[in-house]
């Protein structure tokens, strides 16, 4: 068995060339998706324009964030590195340091330092990247408890959305000025955290006894559900600003989006933290309260650990979806990735140059879905040895 | 709930939404925008981040084109200071309620002036910037000289704009059949007209210039002369204000006016001694007609210094030395046979 395995000819013979059918199948499908790649390779190797990708590479990724205050990125980028190489860290403490993730940032880096992603602070890639392995350095050296690295996220996160916008003293960036993937990265992440608690909120409401509450979070759930998130977008947009009087301060457009995209996320993760709850037997509960738990004790000890574990690549996809999601603020005028690929595909310096980028976003959007994909496996499998 | 209950809670709502309506009719009775404007000290200004030449950011994220040279204008001509902006992309669906909202002090987003929008929606437009008109564009080897040759043909737009009707309109107009194929953006429509999936495409002819000067082979293009269409490109603002419809007007005008007396960005500063007094009184010199609009005497010099004439904020984004390169037609000035005539400053 082991032989036939790796004997290349027996394979093709078994599995692609076994009947007639299966030959002619096996040639058309070769033709097809050779001619493809060909033409795709043919494309981008001569007539494709890749340069427009170094030239807006900024734009790509700040959209109009302006120059001198780029710095407040930086600083961000580099502390969540920090941060992450220490969580990092600190999880894979018992285990022996792997290899491959660090000679990928070192090539990160090296590249960054040659290609400078046509911006001289791009030699600021290389300090990130030491500050991650700095931070790895860190966590397995210093022995700290799960707790220390919740507040650490929390804390950081405000800082970074703090650091991103805030005024100093010097003026600050307003968030129209947000954009690209930062903008894309904000509305997701701020989203996915803020929805999170809502929906376990929602979900636990829709169970509880009270009718009100119950009533509230189903009409809730409902309604939202019932509804297009272009649509919760569109009413965030258009008549949010008419229940205000004219000269009163607006809620900006970034606020409103993450609004509108918060609510609609929570109902669905409700629904989906709720068929968790469902699925912890209610002997559980019952045994529990034998012990002398309370009632709040019972939900927060014994069955949202449980239902929530449950769940876990449900939510994950449901992160992912929002992630992408994310792209149809640009129909409300925020230049969040697509918004600014588009922009850029606009530049009179640029006209005619119309695949380039759509693919180039493609890649960038598979890397940060199939890196959540992958942490969500990550998580799975420590639940799952840790139970 | 009994209805003492009820009653009270009647009166509540009744009384916070009567103050409600007592505070914005007590804002909208307030000043002018223009104060608003001065008091926050930026203009904010509605625009399109996505239209070549007219609005888009440049590789730096700046924002750059025609419209967006009239908001530096109008800042310009406020604070003296052209980067007194904040810019605020808008989509076509909300443009108008950024202008109702009060979200934006004005809209340079490349909008025609209709007679609808202006009665209906509760904006009101400033003076024309740019005249366009949809046209139509076939290959140079085609036999059709004029849109009615186009009998039959399949004639390719683009969704969600009023091209579709206007050329839909136009065959029923000249009893022709046209077969109109729309394509969710102008790519694909050049795309499908690229493989001989379309005739003809039609859209403004500002667009069409562009998208002909930036194909790979122009030359195997060719636009007709013909318009079907008015689209008069004009800013817009809150309705019922006119102290800000004159900011606005007048900063429009001054380039224009600055073009017809041959002032520039560069020869401006030197024609404060001109002893003409046409120009004596466009620079503020002599008369005060920047005052009676709540200005400087002089904005018109901020104005054309920061952007300068018509003619440059159009050579600068649209003109020959750029890629779009759209012939001056009807946004000539009216001596040199277009639609462009501002009236005098005194």
């Amino acid at each position: 068995m082991v032989k036939t395995k790796n004997d290349p000819v027996r394979w093709l013979k078994e599995n692609l060339f076994s009947t007639p059918w299966n030959t002619v199948l096996s040639i058309v499908v070769v033709i097809v998706v050779g001619l493809f790649f060909k033409n795709l390779l043919e494309w981008s190797f001569t007539k494709a324009r890749w340069a427009v990708i170094p030239a807006n590479f900024r734009l790509l990724m700040v959209g109009p964030y302006p120059l001198e205050q780029l710095w407040r990125i930086w600083a961000s980028l580099i502390a969540i590195s920090l941060a992450a190489g220490f969580s990092w860290g600190t999880s894979t403490r018992e285990r022996p340091l792997a290899r491959a993730p660090f000679v990928l940032l070192g090539a990160i880096a090296l590249l960054a330092l040659v290609w400078q992603f046509g911006n001289p602070s791009g030699t600021l890639v290389p300090v990130a990247c030491i500050g991650l392995v700095a931070g790895v350095f860190i966590g397995r050296a210093i022995k700290t408890e799960n707790r220390v690295h919740y507040y650490l996220w929390t804390v950081l996160f405000f800082v970074c959305v703090f650091l991103i916008g805030f005024d100093f003293g010097r003026g600050g960036v307003p968030s129209s000025l947000w954009g690209g993937l930062l903008l894309t990265v904000l509305l997701s992440v701020v989203s996915i955290v803020a929805s999170f608690p809502l929906g376990v909120l929602l979900a636990i409401g829709r169970r509880s006894k009270l009718p009100v509450v119950s009533g509230f979070c189903i009409v809730f759930i409902e309604v939202v559900r019932g509804v297009p998130l272009i649509a919760v977008l569109f009413m965030a947009q258009l008549f949010v600003p008419f229940f205000f009087p004219p000269d009163f301060p607006q809620l900006d457009k970034v606020a409103r989006a993450i609004i509108g995209m918060t609510l609609f996320s929570a109902a669905y993760m409700a629904e989906n933290v709720r068929g968790g709850l469902q699925n912890v037997p209610s002997g559980q509960d019952e045994a529990a309260r034998a012990i002398g738990l309370s009632a709040t004790q019972t939900l927060f000890l014994i069955v949202l650990p449980q239902g929530l574990r449950a769940v876990i690549p449900t939510i994950v996809g449901q992160f992912i979806s929002l992630f992408k999601d994310t792209s149809l603020v640009e129909i409300i005028g925020l230049t969040d990735l697509v918004g600014i690929g588009e922009a850029v595909r606009n530049n009179p310096d640029w006209l005619g140059v119309t695949r380039e980028i759509p693919i180039t976003l493609g890649v960038i959007y598979f890397i940060f879905t199939y890196s959540m994909s992958l942490a969500a496996k990550n998580l799975e499998q420590r639940l799952k040895t840790s139970n | 709930m009994n209805l003492k209950t009820i009653a009270i809670g009647a009166l509540a709502l009744t009384a916070i939404s009567a103050s409600i309506a007592t505070i914005s009719v007590a804002q909208t009775q307030s000043n002018s925008r223009l104060d608003v404007v001065k008091k926050r000290g930026k203009l904010i200004c509605g625009v399109n981040d996505k239209l070549a030449g007219f609005g888009f950011l440049d590789s730096n994220g700046k924002y750059s084109g025609f419209d967006v040279d009239f908001c530096k204008g109008v800042a310009a001509a406020v604070f003296g200071d052209a980067s007194k902006v904040d810019y605020v992309p808008l989509t076509a669906a909300a443009r108008f309620t950024a202008i109702q909202s009060g979200e934006v002090d004005v809209v340079f987003r490349n909008t025609t002036y209709t007679s609808s929008r202006d009665g209906e929606v509760g904006v009101d437009f400033g003076p024309i910037v740019f005249y366009d008109g949809q046209g139509v564009m076939v290959k140079s080897e085609s036999p059709a000289k004029r849109i009615t040759d186009l009998d039959g043909a399949t004639i390719c737009t683009n969704q969600g704009t009023t091209t579709e009707q206007n050329i839909n309109d136009y065959g029923r107009l000249k009893k022709k059949q046209f077969k109109v194929v729309t394509y969710s953006d102008f790519d694909k429509v050049m795309a499908a007209f690229d493989q001989g999936r379309c005739d003809a495409v039609t859209t403004d002819s500002s667009g069409l210039a562009a998208r002909r000067a930036t194909a790979a082979k122009p030359e195997a293009y060719r636009i007709m002369s013909e318009i079907i269409s008015k689209e008069p490109l004009a800013p817009f603002f809150a309705q019922n204000d006119s102290r800000w419809a004159d900011v606005v007007r007048w900063t429009v005008l001054s380039t224009i006016y600055a073009e017809e007396i041959d002032l520039n960005s560069r020869n401006i500063d030197g024609a404060k001694t001109s002893g003409d007094p046409v120009v004596r009184r466009f620079l503020g010199l002599e008369g005060n007609s920047g005052k009676g609009f709540g200005l400087t005497a002089d904005f018109a010099v901020d104005v054309v210094k920061a952007i300068g004439n018509y003619k440059e904020i159009y050579d600068r984004n649209l003109g020959p030395k750029t890629k779009l390169h759209i012939p001056r037609t009807l946004n000539a000035n009216y001596e040199n046979g277009g639609l462009l005539y501002a009236p005098p400053f005194r």
